[in-house]
């Protein structure tokens, strides 16, 4: 052991223990398997993949589906591995042999666990660079030019996000909260967090609900960190989301009138007062540090109804930010961190139990974990709310519960959705990927390390036979 | 444990093995035929089903159902926040997973062509997924249900009245388009049938597009045309046609109605001038159907006896068909189906079929505003 770490120029173990765990999973034929089934997915995704009938509908399908289909099948076969590193040492006696040599629990554990993650970092940047040639070939495809336009300005694409500095604070709810229940719209017998919800609801459409007539303003704080590129190809938008209730609603007159210290521009539309929208502005009026004022009046008829805005989104700011590359990079990095967490669950559980046992166990944590947030919403007890609050037995109100703070804990992994971004040419900074990897690593792998380590420790290791 | 305990416990066990095998073996008979049904049901059931559809299929086994669920409702889910991107992957899957349920097939088709389509408001991104829906039933539905009439008839009433007809806003946009495919596909309103079967290129394309067999255009043709295939309702009659082969009780009356309605819309609207350049798609009666219209409500009485529907969309038939061919001076057709109608409703007593044409004409204007039914909103 001492050797082989000396050989790599690195006088420590976890270092020989990682080489040793990438070797032995490199020559193995279930990395192969494993690698090329990850491969093959993503092929077959391209063959038979049915989008929405345009080729940034059917791009953006196999971006995210072949991206997920390798983050699965490497999460399954990261698990396999985790839980096998350790247990098959005790199971096959080769522990005793490490035991013996200089090597700390957490230098093993360490180990194992950086040789497993190395294999899948391998495996997913293989996956990576295969989306990317995807994007890249559909990027020179036969396709319309005009279609090949929306990939590239759209999909292809690594853009700011802005997103209007309007928010609705605590204080605006309560007080429609107290507006609401005073008329009697809210009855006192209504709980406590259905009325907060609702007065949120009334308070977002309210404010996303303009009247003919009427004007609304967003204001957009653009960050230093902001830079537009100074090429001739810099462009940025503004994606405007409306929503109606009715179908069918004829076009309406409509005024917007972007407002910043470098410029103004106004425009006259006239469109339908539904669906997603997006308006070319100069790039020129999105300045670091600069405040962007945006506008927008009905100027409809008489009869036109009210426009109503998405209240979660009505507005965003998109502006040119480098390339397609660079951003599936990012994502591939926060997949990976995700893949590792994977890893060490399976290196812990397989440290504490036999390779069947914790296979078992980390299998019903993944899926238990990976479905919390939507049986938390679907729950019984959500259910029952509404229609039978009186008949929630104490066995529904635990299982909710403990769900409830499984999604709570795991939250902070699903904050930042990479291959979402990437579909909807949404840059990824690099602040938030590192911000990401270290929440990650520096949370959820510690912990996990910690407990794996003190459960080796406890281990007894019996002789071989 | 003692050794003699020990061997007491492995031979209880292999007592107790040996007593159950004996006892499977006495009831057997009574799941054997259940069993056997079920190979029969399993092994037909992917008999046309691609290598990767009965692979999944049989590898998810009992576990098939749990994953059209879980897909079915992230399904639910992007729907309902107006993400449509992965609705035809999923609805794929879905179906495919459970390929030989129509009511699946039929669901999925007409979620996509009916309530997505209607949420976008560009008339193109409409379009696509009218078209969606068609494909998942003519391409995908009939490959794994070819002997299912309900699911003919599901695709022939997209034809007839998703395109067809006008409820939807973006119906001229829908029409244009198929009749542009058409034209491009089968030259123009009437195919040279002769020129299409000699290219194989142009057969394929006619199945890979609209799962079109030129054969069954050509037999269509000679059986109850000349049609023009630049129009939804011929694409409808041909869909129903080929479902009546298939059909019985309910999907009978189902693909008669089609078919004879779909010949009534022809006979009112069915004559077609098209310019792909301009998009100019003006249509207007077509008169020689006349015959073919009878014979589509004749073959519909006969096979749905008593059927009170029929003879009452046959009395209107005749009743339009009395005041248009009287004013195209068709007056023996006129008098044909006047004498067709007083046998339907005795109470009518004239006899001349222009009188009879003047005063039904003027008292439907009164009610329709200047215009007659079925003529009405006509494309520019």
């Amino acid at each position: 052991m001492r050797s082989c770490a000396v050989s790599y120029g690195m006088n420590n173990g976890i270092a020989a223990i990682a080489v040793l765990t990438f070797r032995g999973a490199w020559r193995s034929r279930l990395t192969h398997c494993v690698a090329a089934l990850a491969c093959s997915s993503i092929l077959a995704l391209v063959l038979t993949a049915r989008g929405d009938g345009t080729l940034s509908g059917l791009l953006k399908l196999v971006i995210e589906y072949s991206l997920k289909a390798a983050f699965w099948i490497l999460a399954v076969s990261g698990l396999w591995a985790g839980c096998g590193a350790v247990s098959e040492d005790i199971r096959r006696r080769h522990i005793q042999l490490l035991a013996v040599k200089p090597l700390r629990p957490s230098e093993l554990w360490l180990g194992r666990w950086i040789g497993i993650s190395a294999v899948m970092a391998l495996t997913l940047a293989v996956c990576g660079v295969l989306v990317g040639a995807i994007a890249s070939a559909a990027m020179n495809s036969s396709a319309a030019p005009a279609e090949r336009k929306h990939l590239g300005e759209h999909v292809l694409n690594a853009r700011w996000r802005l997103l209007p500095s309007e928010r609705v604070t605590r204080q605006d709810v309560e007080k429609r909260l107290a507006d609401l229940k005073a008329d009697g719209t809210i009855s006192d017998r209504a709980s406590a967090e259905d009325a907060w919800r609702y007065a949120l609801q009334r308070v977002k459409w309210e404010r996303s609900t303009v009247q003919r007539g009427e004007s609304i303003e967003w204001t957009f704080r653009v960050p230093q960190s902001v830079r537009v590129p100074q090429s001739g190809n810099a462009k940025a938008w503004a994606r405007i989301r409306l929503y109606s209730p009715l179908r069918d609603r004829r076009e309406t007159a409509m005024e917007w009138t972007f407002a910043a210290p470098s410029g103004n521009a106004g425009y006259s539309l006239s469109i339908p007062p539904d669906g997603v929208h997006y308006l070319d502005i100069p790039p020129s009026l999105v300045k670091p540090g600069a405040t962007l004022l945006v506008r927008f009046r009905h100027a409809g008829e008489a009869e036109d109804a009210p426009v109503m805005f998405d209240p979660d989104a009505p507005i965003e700011i998109l502006v040119t930010r480098s390339g397609f590359a660079g951003n599936l990079a990012r994502a591939v990095l926060i997949i990976f961190c995700w893949l590792s967490i994977v890893a060490a669950v399976g290196l812990t559980a397989g440290t504490a139990f036999s390779m069947p046992v914790a296979l078992f166990v980390t299998v019903c944590v993944f899926i238990i974990a990976s479905s919390s947030a939507f049986f938390t919403e679907a729950s019984v007890v959500n259910y029952a709310k509404v229609h039978d609050p009186e008949k929630i037995s104490a066995y529904a109100r635990a299982a909710s519960w403990l769900l409830g703070k499984i999604s709570l804990l795991l939250e902070p992994l699903a904050r930042l959705d990479p291959a979402q971004c990437l579909i909807d040419g949404v840059y990824i900074p690099w602040s938030a990927t590192f911000t990401t990897c270290a929440l990650i690593l520096g949370t959820y792998a510690a912990l996990l390390f910690a407990a794996g380590v003190f459960l080796l420790k406890r281990k007894e290791l019996a002789l071989p036979e | 444990m003692s050794r003699i305990g020990n061997r007491l416990t492995k031979w209880a066990g292999i007592g107790l093995v040996c007593l159950l095998f004996a006892a499977a073996g006495a009831v057997k008979h009574y799941f054997i035929p259940a069993v056997e049904r079920r190979n029969d049901e399993e092994t037909g059931a992917w008999k046309n089903a691609p290598p990767a559809v009965a692979v999944t299929a049989v590898v998810l086994g009992a576990f098939r159902g749990l994953a059209v669920d879980l897909l079915w409702l992230r399904l639910s889910e992007l729907q309902d926040r107006g993400k449509y991107l992965e609705i035809a992957q999923l609805a794929g899957w879905i179906t495919k997973l459970e390929p030989h349920c129509s009511d699946i097939w039929a669901f999925h088709a007409w979620n996509m062509a009916y309530n997505i389509s209607v949420m976008l408001s560009n008339h193109e991104d409409r379009w696509r997924w009218v078209k969606s829906g068609i494909d998942l039933l003519c391409q995908d539905g009939i490959r794994y249900n070819p002997d299912d009439a309900d699911l003919h008839a599901e695709i022939a009433w997209m034809f007839q009245y998703k395109i067809g007809a006008f409820a939807d806003k973006a119906h001229e946009t829908y029409k244009r388009r198929l009749a542009s495919d058409m034209t491009r596909l089968v030259g123009g309103g009437r195919p040279d049938y002769s020129a299409i079967l000699a290219n194989p290129s142009r057969i394929e394309a006619l199945k890979r597009e609209y799962a079109l067999d030129p054969t069954l255009m050509q037999k269509l043709d000679q059986e109850a045309g000349p049609f023009d295939w630049r129009l939804p309702e011929t694409l409808a009659v041909y869909w129903a046609r080929k479902g009546l082969a298939h059909a019985g009780g309910r999907s009978l009356a189902s693909c008669h109605r089609i078919i004879y309605q779909s010949m009534h819309v022809m006979f009112m609207r069915g004559s077609l001038r098209f310019e792909p350049s301009t998009g100019r798609y003006q249509t207007g009666p077509d008169l020689a159907k006349y015959p073919r219209v009878i014979e589509a409500f004749e073959n519909a009485i006969k096979a749905c006896p008593g059927d009170q529907n029929i003879l009452t969309a046959f009395s209107i038939f005749l009743d339009r068909a009395i005041i248009l061919q009287a004013g195209e001076g068709r007056l023996a057709e006129a008098a044909d189906a006047l004498q067709r109608l007083r046998k339907l409703r005795p109470d009518i007593t004239e006899n001349d079929p222009l009188a009879y044409a003047e005063t039904e004409a003027s008292r439907l204007r009164q009610q329709h505003s200047g215009l007659l039914p079925g003529l009405e909103k006509p494309l520019k």
